[in-house]
């Protein structure tokens, strides 16, 4: 089954036309991918069909893939790209005013901040909803970072910014979530 | 929640040093990664897995699919490429199309007259009808060799009944013609019925010189003796010179076909001279002498031939020469009616030749 191989060598083992490893890579990164989806668009059904489209993508691809960059990176790379479509079809990104004013929040005193006052269950339900209420960018940003733990490189890399620009992303996302946890 | 307490967390992340936003980044993730993690951890469903295996093992059986897809920009853009050329041949093609159809045609005129002249008019016998014409701008030849006849020499031209078929809206002169024969019906003309108008020129009683065109329609084709060329029949003709009259009085279809407007006209006022008259001629094979034509003269009221002789060497009148021209060529004898065309020419200097004789020259 291959599971002592690399991500990486599963896929050149798939491409070779190994299928077993194809079923070993996708039973490895199928529910850090779904997620990833799942949280980027809301609607189950888009999520699914993004999902198997991302496959489909990767599996036409095989013979043109390369071991430049981990394998999460480049199949992250197609979801990702998959759900900027769908959600420029969907949503204007969040302006300026919005961003500056969620930026003010990021020095909140400490005793204020929320996850200190609020139970478990009910920081999961407003993170989720602070997931779903920030601008796609960031959250794409937010969801690779936490998902699927990419650096900023990688984030970079997926989403196809700037160094500076995946990090001024993350900041904003945080600190909306900070604001929306602080409610 | 313990880090949420460290110092570092009140540097304003805006002093931008990568250190500090990456441990901005930590702390942040050590405090909502563990609340990310107490989120659903959703996974897709085993329909969905089952579908993307099912797909990963299908495009291995189908191993030259990546090429095939790398191929296709490239056949794509092919296809592509044509389409200018494509719509510029099209376009090409509509405008010479569009041309063709609007550039007005040269010889279909010709051909309409021809069909004018092929066409019966009504009351008249095919076998009228194809009654060959002389050239258009025949003066009344003075004939001085031959001394004059009861028959002036013009009128041997006015007998082409076919012209007057062809073109029935003709000058009046040969309406006034016409209209002057009719009369004269019961009188001596009844016995050299003329064929411009047979049904009406024959006498009562008289059964031959109205069954002549009819029969002469009947068959056009006969193939009989070789026949004189009657262009009026005083003595009623055998059958068979009838329908060979007729046949031999049709020029061929290629010949007939080249006939001219002007040339009709022409022929009409020639139709008018020959049957202004009464006067009659008869051209016929001499049996003794292949290649030579026997011509005879009618005298309109009298029953006798005002003139006859054999040619050659006798030149007939002008309307006879050309019969006997034709007659020639009909009879296969092409030398003979060259040289016949060439004295007739000789002797008639003015003489336009008739479109179908006009190869012979």
């Amino acid at each position: 089954m291959g599971t002592g191989k690399t991500d990486e060598e599963l896929m050149l083992a798939y491409a070779q036309g190994d299928a077993l490893a194809f079923d070993a890579l996708y039973a490895r990164t199928r529910g850090m991918l779904y997620r990833f989806i799942l949280r980027s668009v809301p609607e189950r059904a888009v999520a699914d069909e993004l999902f198997q489209d991302t496959w489909s993508r990767a599996i036409h691809a095989r013979a043109r893939y390369r071991v430049e960059a981990k394998f999460s990176t480049w199949l992250l790379q197609i979801a990702h790209n998959l759900v900027v479509d769908h959600q420029r079809r969907l949503r204007p990104q969040a302006d300026a005013d919005e961003s500056e004013h969620v930026l003010g929040l990021l020095d909140v005193p400490e005793r204020e901040r929320p996850e200190e006052v609020l139970s478990d269950f009910e920081q999961r339900r407003r993170l989720q909803l602070a997931l779903e209420a920030l601008p796609d960018e960031q959250r794409n940003a937010f969801l690779l970072r936490m998902e699927s733990n990419l650096t900023l490189e990688e984030i970079a890399q997926v989403t196809g910014a700037g160094h500076e620009t995946v990090k001024s992303r993350l900041r904003y996302a945080f600190a909306k979530i900070r604001e929306r946890l602080a409610e | 929640m313990s880090d949420i307490k460290k110092p570092s967390q009140t540097t304003p992340p805006e002093h931008g040093f990568d250190a500090e936003f990456d441990a901005f980044l930590r702390e942040q993730d050590s405090r909502l990664a563990a609340l990310y993690r107490k989120l659903p951890h959703p996974e897709p469903d085993a329909a969905i897995d089952a579908q993307v295996r099912a797909q990963a093992r299908s495009a291995l059986r189908m191993p030259n699919e990546a090429a095939a897809q790398a191929s296709r920009p490239v056949a794509r853009s092919r296809a592509q490429r044509w389409l200018p050329m494509f719509g510029a041949a099209a376009t090409l093609l509509l405008v010479a199309g569009l041309a063709w159809r609007l550039v007005p045609p040269t010889t279909p005129p010709r051909r309409e007259t021809a069909a004018i002249a092929d066409t019966p008019a009504p009351g008249v016998a095919q076998g009228e009808r194809t009654v060959p014409m002389p050239a258009p701008t025949v003066p009344p030849p003075a004939q001085p060799a031959t001394p004059p006849a009861p028959v002036d020499a013009t009128a041997q031209y006015r007998h082409t009944p076919n012209t007057v078929a062809a073109k029935p809206e003709s000058s009046a002169a040969a309406d006034n013609a016409k209209t002057d024969a009719k009369p004269k019906v019961g009188g001596a003309l009844a016995a050299a019925p003329k064929i411009a108008a047979p049904a009406s020129a024959t006498p009562p009683g008289s059964a031959e010189p109205t069954a002549f065109p009819s029969r002469a329609v009947e068959q056009p084709r006969a193939k009989s003796a070789p026949p004189p060329v009657a262009a009026t029949a005083p003595p009623p003709p055998p059958a068979a010179m009838e329908a060979e009259t007729a046949r031999s009085a049709a020029p061929a279809p290629e010949l007939r076909e080249s006939a001219s407007a002007d040339g009709a006209d022409a022929m009409q006022a020639f139709a008018d001279k020959a049957t202004a008259g009464g006067s009659s001629f008869v051209v016929r094979p001499e049996p003794s002498a292949p290649g030579r034509y026997h011509w005879e003269i009618g005298g309109g009221p009298t029953a006798a031939p005002a003139r006859d002789g054999i040619y050659p060497p006798d030149p007939p009148p002008l309307a006879a020469w050309v019969q006997i021209v034709r007659a020639m060529l009909r009879d296969g004898h092409r030398d003979a009616a060259r040289q016949a065309l060439a004295d007739l020419r000789a002797q008639h200097p003015d003489f336009r030749v008739p479109p179908d004789l006009r190869g012979l020259e």
